[in-house]
């Protein structure tokens, strides 16, 4: 009778101990016991197209399998496919209607129309993309990347990026230069850091905070911060100094100029001829028209979307990201 | 249980917003950066060196180490590191004045910063290379006041405490804070990890030196004012979790005790006209009042016993009992929160420890409802509200600076005793 009582409570203990068996056994185990892994380097395409470059140089048992190396300019013919990465030493100009995995030029490259890159692609001089083509993942260059008409494009960085001839085919309808903001006042001393005012974030720090929508009327300048509950709405030939949010939509009329940043929390809509300087981010749909510029080659800038359209005769310095989708129209 | 599940769904099946995402290229703005440190040898001396190695403009960076009335070695880490690295480290050693880290801060702020964007590190931490333009990045956006990381701990597996604390803290940024950004929430500033635009701190009056807990505290008046907080989900800085029970129960009481302060400083000013959306104010007011959910428990337990041995029918205790316990626990939401957060960053095997998290429950539940009952009784009979410093577990011993490059760094690398045997 004892025997059966202390057998029915001892599988009765088994049992509502059971479930945490898996939990002891981590407990004891310790498989998992390492910290989160954080990102704790810069990721920029070049310095893993460079990298690729060194695996290639340095030690031939680390050549990804398959990597292409070709020392001389070289021309692809069109329709060709190349499912491994590429190394140029020289220019690479690819005919048209081709596709590769990922392409690491030392010079410049030319993608014929109607051509595809599915990785990456990174060039230390020019990128030409010509029309209908498309580059999955990231693409840069040292010096310049022109997109061509019909392009597709996820994440760009060049210090010119230069859609279907770039802004400077407009610049004669481009308006006057910004004024430049009065730096703010402040007190006290502190001797061994006092660098002098440069970004739009120290220039500028006074706002208007609008509770509804915001309009700005042409050709006025308005030298703040603006934050808008709902739309903000700049109109022609109008100037903001500082840094503009909208918490919907945001619309620019041609030749605005914005010295910040433009945020938006839905869609944005820069008309033709615009200038800004700061970053440009909108959660929503980002459209920008012909002949704007975003950036200058000495303040290179970010513009991000979860989808772009871009017009022909548009210059970005920096990068350009489109989350889901980028397209040249 | 109905926040936290919608919550967890949001960041497992929701739309994810990521507006300020490595932001590369920009007119970066000079940086002030403050490192809270009350006697902190054992760790100041690394969070300056990897201070020093960010991928920010060196001459945009000014690094202030506050430290507050320090008696053992801080100062002369701080002053070593400094004259190592000339016009990059400007000290402030705090010799006297109102004690806890708001009033240090309040006093670095009027002397020493010069800059409109400031960021804070507590002096535990490990920043990462590209944390500091992740943390700046925000504030082009100029309805944005402040800006909070996320923390990671770094000395996981030293013992069961730091495992459960590395899936709470988890489950706290990687669903809590993310989801609350998602839905365009309030996302909560931390004191750390974190930064602020200067003046949207003045314009919010500045550090409240009364408080337990500044940052929230801070989060409220900054919303009041018509500034958000935002939150970055991939500005990740590792810390150091307490790795004993009783530094784990002060932490927890220090900041329910604060938290209770700021909710009966703040829940009626949720209410009045302002610049809050709808949403804002109901997360707001539930925030504020997360903290009274663990005494509201425990006086539901207690009154259920009380109707029970009144000789009542079982109907209405057991319907205290039942509402209570479904209601903090019983429903399994944390739970789901932690797991949901752990399959999100990638972890595997640390899942199978979750059970034990009743255990972290029970503790939390009792600390948080005795810094509930402390905080009414203070108020009552009066009495200082005492603040704790929290215990590093970290060696002080001469060892090389940190070199947080391409491989997560090990909490051996950097100074934690090893693993207690299981």
């Amino acid at each position: 009778m004892i025997g059966s009582v202390a057998g029915l409570m001892a599988a009765t203990a088994f049992l509502a101990v059971l479930p945490m068996a898996p939990a002891f056994i981590e407990l004891y185990q310790r498989r998992d016991t390492g910290p989160v892994p954080v990102k704790n380097r810069v990721e920029v395409i070049a310095d893993l197209a460079r990298e690729f470059r060194n695996a290639i140089e340095g030690d031939s048992a680390a050549i990804p399998v398959g990597a292409v190396v070709h020392d001389a300019d070289w021309f692809v013919d069109p329709g060709v496919a190349l499912s491994d990465p590429i190394y140029a030493q020289g220019r690479l100009v690819a005919g048209g209607n081709n596709v590769f995995a990922a392409i690491y030029c030392e010079k410049d490259v030319d993608l014929g129309s109607n051509s595809k890159v599915l990785s990456w692609l990174h060039a230390e001089g020019v990128v030409m993309v010509q029309a209908g083509s498309r580059v999955c993942g990231r693409l840069s260059a040292g010096e310049r990347v022109e997109l061509g008409s019909g392009c597709g494009f996820e994440r760009v960085r060049a210090p010119a990026i230069m859609v279907a001839g770039g802004a400077e085919e407009f610049e004669g309808e481009a308006p006057e230069a910004l004024p430049q903001p009065q730096p703010c006042s402040e007190s006290g001393e502190v001797p061994e850091f006092n660098p002098a005012p440069q970004s739009v974030l120290e220039l500028v720090t006074e706002r208007v905070y609008e509770h509804q929508s915001f309009v700005l009327q042409p050709r006025t300048i308005l030298p703040k911060n603006v934050v808008a509950v709902h739309d903000v709405h700049l109109m022609e030939g109008s100037q903001v100094t500082g840094c503009v949010k909208s918490n919907r939509d945001m619309e620019l009329e041609a030749n605005v100029q914005v010295g910040g940043s433009l945020v938006s929390a839905a869609d944005m809509r820069i008309a033709p001829g615009c200038r800004v300087m700061g970053p440009v981010l909108a959660e929503g749909e980002l459209f920008i028209a012909s002949g704007t510029r975003i950036g200058t080659p000495a303040h290179p800038t970010s513009v991000r979307a979860t989808r772009i359209r871009v017009e022909r005769g548009v210059t970005i310095h920096g990068s350009l990201w489109a989350f889901e989708l980028g397209q040249v129209t | 249980m109905v926040r936290h599940y919608w919550f967890t769904l949001n960041r497992l099946f929701g739309r994810q917003r990521y507006p300020f995402l490595d932001v590369e290229a920009a007119e970066w703005p000079a940086v002030t950066v403050l490192v809270a440190a009350h006697n902190e040898e054992a760790v100041i001396g690394d969070v300056l060196e990897c201070l020093l190695k960010v991928d920010y403009p060196p001459d945009r960076l000014h690094i202030v180490p506050v430290n507050d009335r320090s008696t053992d070695g801080t100062e002369a880490i701080i002053d070593a590191v400094a004259a190592r690295n000339p016009g990059r480290i400007t000290p402030f050693h705090r010799r006297g004045g109102k004690a806890r880290k708001a009033a240090a801060l309040q006093e670095a702020m009027e002397n020493y910063v010069k800059t409109e964007i400031v960021l804070l590190f507590d002096a535990d931490y490990l920043p990462g290379k590209p944390l500091i333009k992740q943390l700046v990045a925000p504030f082009f956006d100029p309805n944005v006041g402040c800006v909070m990381g996320r923390v990671v701990p770094l000395n996981v597996g030293q013992n069961l405490l730091t495992r459960m604390l590395d899936m709470e803290r988890a489950a706290g940024y990687q669903i809590d804070q993310q989801a609350r950004q998602n839905m365009r929430l309030v996302p909560q500033f931390g004191g750390t990890a974190g930064g602020m635009r200067k003046s949207a701190l003045f314009d919010a009056g500045g550090w409240n030196t009364d408080t337990l807990t500044e940052d929230t505290d801070l989060t409220f008046r900054l919303m009041l004012g018509g500034w958000k907080t935002v939150y970055q989900n991939r500005a990740e800085c590792y810390e150091e979790s307490p790795v004993k029970w009783p530094v784990r129960v002060r932490q927890n009481k220090r900041w329910a005790k604060g938290h209770d302060q700021v909710m009966w400083k703040y829940t009626l000013s949720m209410f009045r006209p302002g610049c809050m959306t709808f949403r804002e104010r109901l997360d707001g007011l539930l925030l504020l009042w997360i903290y009274a959910m663990a005494p509201a428990l425990l006086i539901a337990w207690f009154l259920a016993v009380v109707l029970f041995y009144k000789g009542d029918s079982l109907d209405a205790p057991m319907m205290v009992l039942l509402v209570a316990s479904f209601t903090a626990l019983g429903n399994f939401a944390t739970f789901f929160e932690v797991a949901a957060s752990a399959r999100l960053d990638g972890s595997k095997e640390r899942l199978r420890i979750l059970p034990f998290h009743f255990l972290g429950f029970l503790v939390s539940m009792m600390t948080c409802s005795h810094a509930a009952f402390e905080l009414v009784r203070e108020a009552i009979i009066g009495g200082d509200v005492k603040w704790d410093k929290t215990e590093r577990a970290r060696q002080v011993a001469p060892r090389p600076a940190p070199e947080l490059v391409e491989e997560p760094v090990t909490a051996q690398e950097q100074g934690f005793p090893a693993e207690e045997p299981a």
